[in-house]
């Protein structure tokens, strides 16, 4: 069995504010195989971001602390890695995508420059410039890629309106990598790139922006891509656009991802494995289809209930009772138990096993696990 | 629903102008602007809701704003219970304010940071107060003004009839040069305005185009330009002979009224004595209600009608002295919900009020607001990009894109069945929880172009998978299906290509070869 | 989970929620929170002790100067109760901040100086802070384009940024040649430079809050311009103004000081001694370093309340944040969203509640759980 890509042993992670401490992620565990996708889901506030930007330590370390576990990256655990050498764990194994893209973005720099700069350390690492802390495998080269055949609607311009019409400019800065970015470019689609190389982050659309951080997430050939809800803040067509992409990526690209979402419909197009989490827990995980068809924790059963477009009958729409806890207040025993309608008394004392083996299928991707005392009984709930 | 309409729209546009700066003014660009909701016709009847859906520039926003009267229509006309809300300006239009109210998108900046959820929720009250208090003292003094005013007119009118009546000849001669000159006028407008249409359409005929075609040779600019003259030309002298003709029957209808005999001095008498006598009697004298003036509110009646009110959106009573920032996202939402109650809109524009939610308190919002029109019957418009919550909530819905309306109907015809390509491109567009869509690819490529100065034709047309080559040219109207007069679409090939399903628009991926494993490839799967 | 036991104290609740407290003791509320949020913040604290004591300090002196003056400026303002008989003598127990040549004890003098400087720094303040906060809020509130509000704002920000123009140091000396020495040209120069700091700030805030969707909700109630501008603009502009007027005393202080240093403000010895003008004169005419202590008190006296006026400004910012405010006072995390109307599978409550207290207490007094 090949080593995991990612290996989340038991991580904790809590937040100390002036008002009080926040557990945003309490006792996670989860595995991503080389190659594969893992979705995460879950509602506002349940831990999901937190969980991303933990890690690549992201996040600012006084108010967040590491309280437990280990963060395994290709073998390497994350946490105890002093700050000074972090810069050496990032971009080059690990790339990020986050939710929106214009402020994701360096509003002075150019495309060309932005992504310039991602080729330039990575080359520069891969020449032993800079320190690396990992040297991983590169999983993939681009540079002798075969240029996709166009598809027909998909192969019209993607330029916006707005765009300079004089645009046939020398590049002046690193012309060096020219011909990487456009290779980049072309690896996200963006059909004309020449076009857009020399224009600002708020000059393009939020579509075309999200592609520009994708390709750069991508020109650093990491081993782990972490996308945060990279649609959420696009419209509805233009993130079918981005979709597809990722999916045609997906199948393209062999780096693993871990792709972050409180859309359910948008998981189950691109997710091989799904983790539901809910105030900070990881409540069920497993094959995607699986979930999919008979969730084990009343929670992923309640959200599955919910989602609109799932849902046939007239008014009205069935919805979870209560609220999502307060971090800082969380209700003893299992979480979810005042919200549940299977909860019995041994709910509020114990929190149950964390992610106890339901079901494993031969074949399957791995094995369905759910932390619910009543895993069982869940299929029988409306 | 049935009865006459709450609310009525009639090409209603709104044009956000974009200020021209001292460059532009040196090289002569014209001015431009934001066309942000272009021609809009719309009903809302009592009790019904109605969805405006589209993406991030389709204009459902401002139209929202504008139907409330926060943004100044541009054009068009808005019929609120049959009354012209576009007319009604200062206290007036205060007054009125109270019968269509807004819920607003952003939970944290709806509510005044600094005031307690009873001074917020309270608010509209004080000021639907105020206004009764002004309407009770100001309607009897409009009434007595108009009196007066309309007391004037008739006093004019009859002077002006009974000076006809003695002078006929003279009344006939007069009538006769006024509706003269009103003809020649008419027709110097319809001229000019054919000149400029031509003008226009021959000026964008050869604009230089962006990326796509070619630019037009200059042998065909030539050759357009010549047809432009000759048509401006043959029209004016079609419109000269015209003129030459009017002015000889003109002449010769003067000549007539030579012939008409003087009035004899008995007939005048009399006429001179019902003169009298009518302005004696003067206009009926004018009804002025007793409207009584409510009491100034007081704090403690705002309390407790706030208290009141809580409870209808799913707010305990006791939050009266709590500040906003104590509130959850969907927490906040009920407040401003109560606060656009408690005055008993009629209509209430709901702009976005879910998209900053989850989904489950989503759901808890939106079955609220159903139970709340069910009891009250306040009819709503309901401006989202969650096809879900219209689906769920809406009666009729809008499709809307760059501003204009593509289609309009019930919402299950619209959504099972859509006929116009881009609502098809919409519903295909919308991620379905769904395992089997993994190996699906979407189809409609571009972006949403710009909303400066729309060229003519179709908008849809440079994204549109069924384009032809007139829908860059002609605008289409927004037409009643045969046979479905309360379906609407917009598309000038509507009918052919009603029966293709959303679902074409995503078509199949070929799997990679040795591919990671995951869900088996399908068929694309059905979408609704 | 938690290795080391944090110190948090938990909000004790009731069963089923937190009734707030009722209206009539909102007051005690208020005064209680203050209380909070100095303990919260010493800086803060500090900064309103020093405040406080100054003004009661320039209160006593302009009220019943023999308290604490005592010996009185040149002028006999004050009551000798034995004439200066140590002259050119460094600190003592008799003269706490040393003598001058010319019989004067430093320490009377600054305190003679105290009012004065108090008044005027607080006065230019706020002045500059009403006129300015005025012109700001008419520039910002009616600043719509072709109209008369839009013109009217143009108008007063070039006429704004006209006079940003000033310095007000170079100004001051112009004023002097003109009508000569005296406060008055001092106050004139200071207040002309001034008010345009306050048209800029309130104006970029105005247009902020302009903006928000709770003014135009308030629109679309119908609520009044003028009502608007009071309630909802005033209030929400008032926060970073007012720290910034608390901010500025001192600095005008300071300023109305360096006039004064320069030559351009009230001479030394006059009718009214003045900080920046001691410290001038005996600049000019002695060897500091021998006689040391004839400007180091009053160049403390300006520096304390410069530095209480600005601690007492960086606190105000959280005082007046109800946000702030109730997050420091009350040490444990916000209410809890106000629940449903009750919802089937609801838990009981009260038992849970009294659980966890329970629990609460043995963790607190080390026991394990």
């Amino acid at each position: 069995m090949t080593q995991p890509v990612l290996s989340i042993e038991h991580l904790s992670i809590d937040y100390e504010v002036g008002a009080g401490v926040f557990h945003a992620v309490s006792d996670v565990s989860l595995v991503v195989p080389p190659g594969r996708v893992v979705g995460i889901v879950g509602e506002t506030g349940c831990g999901k971001s937190t969980l991303a930007q933990a890690i690549p330590r992201l996040l600012p370390e006084p108010p967040a602390h590491y309280r437990s576990g280990k963060i395994i990256f290709q073998g390497t655990d994350l946490i105890p890695v002093p700050r000074g050498k972090l810069p050496q764990v990032r971009g080059t194994g690990i790339g990020m995508i986050f939710q929106e893209p214009l402020n994701s973005l360096n509003p002075a720099f150019r495309v060309f420059d932005q992504i310039a700069e991602a080729i330039q350390m990575r080359h520069w690492r891969e020449e032993g410039i800079l320190p690396v802390f990992h040297p991983g495998p590169t999983p993939f080269d681009y540079t002798h890629r075969p240029l996709p055949e166009p598809v027909d609607v998909l192969s019209r311009p993607v330029v916006p309106g707005n765009a300079k019409a004089a645009v046939a400019k020398k590049v002046r800065t690193r012309s060096d990598f020219r011909k990487e970015v456009l290779e980049y470019l072309r690896l996200v689609r963006i059909n004309d790139p020449e076009t857009i190389l020399d224009l600002y982050p708020h000059e393009l659309s939020g579509g075309m922006r999200q592609r520009i951080m994708i390709a750069m997430a991508l020109s650093g050939k990491p081993a782990l891509l972490i996308a945060d809800e990279p649609t959420s803040a696009l419209d509805v067509t233009i993130q079918a656009q981005v979709l597809t992409l990722m999916k045609e990526l997906i199948d393209e690209v062999q780096a693993s991802i871990l792709y972050i979402s409180h859309d359910l419909g948008v998981v189950a197009e691109t997710a091989d494995d799904l983790g539901v989490m809910y105030a900070g827990q990881l409540v069920e995980f497993g094959p995607v289809a699986e979930i999919f068809e008979a969730p084990r924790h009343p929670y992923t059963k309640s959200l599955l209930r919910s989602i609109p477009t799932r849902y046939k009958s007239d008014w009205p729409m069935p919805t979870i009772p209560g609220a999502v806890p307060n971090l800082s207040r969380l209700p003893r025993g299992c979480r979810f138990h005042p919200r549940c309608s299977l909860a019995k008394p041994i709910c509020a004392q114990d929190p149950g096993p964390v992610l106890r083996v339901i079901e494993a299928r031969a074949g399957s991707s791995s094995s369905h696990q759910a932390s619910c005392h009543f895993a069982e009984e869940v299929a029988s709930l409306p | 629903m049935t009865g006459p309409p709450l609310l009525e729209t009639e090409g209603v546009a709104k044009f956000f102008p974009i200020v021209r700066t001292v460059a532009d003014i040196v090289t002569g660009r014209r001015a431009r602007a934001i066309h942000a909701v272009d021609g809009v016709s719309i009903t809302v009847r009592a009790g019904e809701t109605v969805g405006l859906i589209g993406e991030s520039g389709s204009g459902k926003t401002t139209l929202g704003w504008v139907v409330a009267r926060l943004h100044e229509a541009t054009s068009g006309a808005i019929r609120f219970e049959g009354r012209d809300i576009l007319a009604l300006e200062g206290a007036e239009l205060r007054y009125w304010r109270h019968n269509i109210q807004v819920v607003f998108q952003d939970p944290v900046g709806s509510l005044d940071p600094r005031l307690t959820v009873w001074q917020i929720v309270g608010e509209p009250l004080q000021a639907q107060n105020q206004m009764q208090r002004w309407f009770a003292v100001h309607e009897p003094r409009r009434i007595r003004r108009d009196y007066r005013i309309a007391s004037r007119k008739e006093h004019k009118r009859l002077t002006r009839e009974f000076q006809d009546a003695v002078h006929p000849k003279a009344a006939a001669r007069r009538k006769l040069t006024d509706d003269y000159h009103n003809g020649v006028a008419e027709r110097a407008k319809l001229l000019e305005a054919d000149r400029e249409r031509w003008t226009d359409e021959y000026q964008i005929a050869v604009r230089p185009s962006r990326g796509g075609t070619p630019p037009i040779p200059a042998a065909e600019r030539q050759r357009r330009h010549a047809e432009l003259q000759a048509r401006v030309r043959d029209r004016t002298t079609r419109a000269k002979a015209e003129e030459k003709r009017l002015g000889v029957e003109y002449r010769a209808a003067l000549k007539q009224t030579s012939q008409i005999p003087p009035v004899p001095p008995p007939e005048r008498q009399r006429l001179h004595d019902e003169y009298r006598a009518a302005l004696k009697r003067g206009l009926p004298p004018p009804v002025i209600p007793k409207i009584p003036k409510p009491p100034r509110i007081d704090r403690e009646m705002i309390r407790a009608k706030v208290q009141e009110a809580l409870p209808l959106v799913g707010l305990m009573p006791e939050i009266l002295d709590q500040y906003p920032h104590e509130f959850s996202g969907g927490g906040r939402q009920r407040i401003s919900l109560a606060r656009a109650l408690i005055v008993n809109p009629k209509l209430i524009v709901l702009d976005e009020p879910t998209s900053a939610l989850d989904v489950a308190v989503q759901a808890q919002i939106l079955n609220r607001l159903i139970e709340l029109q069910r009891e009250r019957g306040i009819a709503y418009i309901l401006i989202t990009h969650n096809v879900a919550a219209v689906r769920f909530v809406a009666d009729r819905v809008a499709v809307m894109y760059l501003g204009q309306i593509v289609e309009l109907g019930p919402v299950r015809q619209v959504l099972e069945r859509p006929v116009h390509p881009y609502t098809k491109a919409l519903l295909a567009a919308l991620p379905v929880a769904d395992v089997r869509r993994r190996r699906t690819r979407f189809r409609i490529g571009g972006d949403i172009p710009t909303l400066i100065d729309p060229k003519p034709g179709c908008r849809f047309a440079p994204r549109c998978p069924f384009v032809e080559e007139g829908c860059r040219t002609t605008d289409p109207a927004l037409l009643p299906r045969p046979g479905a007069p309360d379906h609407q679409v917009a598309c000038l090939r509507a009918e052919e290509v009603a029966d293709i399903s959303p679902a074409e628009l995503l078509e199949t991926r070929p799997s990679p070869a040795g591919s990671t494993g995951g869900a088996p490839a399908a068929a694309a799967p059905s979408v609704s | 989970m938690a290795a080391t036991p944090l110190k948090v104290r938990r909000h004790r609740r009731g069963s089923g929620g937190t009734p707030p407290r009722p209206v009539g003791r909102s007051v005690w509320r208020s005064v209680r929170g203050l209380y909070r949020v100095m303990r919260a913040n010493p800086l803060t604290f500090i900064g309103f002790l020093l405040v406080a004591i100054i003004l009661i300090l320039a209160l006593i002196v302009i009220v019943d100067p023999a308290l604490i003056v005592p010996y009185g400026a040149a002028q006999n303002t004050g009551v000798y109760k034995q004439p200066p008989t140590l002259l050119q003598w460094p600190p003592s127990i008799q003269h706490p901040f040393g003598t001058d040549q010319g019989g004067l004890d430093i320490y009377s003098e600054v305190m003679l100086a105290l009012p004065l400087d108090l008044g005027i720094g607080i006065g230019i303040a706020a002045f500059a802070l009403i006129a300015g906060g005025a012109l700001g809020l008419i520039a910002g509130f009616w600043d719509q384009p072709r109209t008369l509000g839009g013109a009217l704002s143009v108008v007063i920000m070039r006429t704004t940024d006209v006079f940003l123009a000033f310095p007000s140091l170079v100004l001051a000396l112009a004023i002097v040649a003109s009508i000569g020495r005296g406060v008055w040209a001092a106050i004139l120069a200071i207040m002309i430079t001034w008010w345009p700091y306050y048209v800029r700030l309130v104006r970029g805030e105005t247009l902020a809050v302009k903006h928000l969707p709770y003014v135009t909700a308030a629109r679309a109630a119908g609520v009044r311009d003028t009502r608007i501008l009071t309630r909802h603009v005033l209030r929400n502009v008032l926060e970073p103004v007012v720290v910034y007027f608390t901010l500025d005393i001192g600095t005008v202080l300071v300023t109305f000081s360096t006039i004064s240093f320069v030559g351009a403000g009230i001479p030394f010895p006059g009718k009214v001694p003045e900080w920046g003008s001691m410290m001038s004169f005996y600049q000019q005419n002695y060897v500091l370093s021998t006689y040391w202590w004839y400007i180091t008190f009053p160049a403390i006296a300006i520096f304390m309340s410069a530095l209480a006026f600005s601690l007492l400004g960086d606190g105000l910012r959280d005082v007046l944040d109800p946000r702030t405010r109730r997050a420091l006072a009350e040490s444990s995390s916000f209410h809890e969203p106000p629940a449903e109307v009750p919802q089937p599978a609801a838990t009981p409550d009260a038992a849970e509640a009294e659980e966890e207290e329970i629990e609460e207490e043995a963790r607190e007094a080390g026991v394990a759980a």
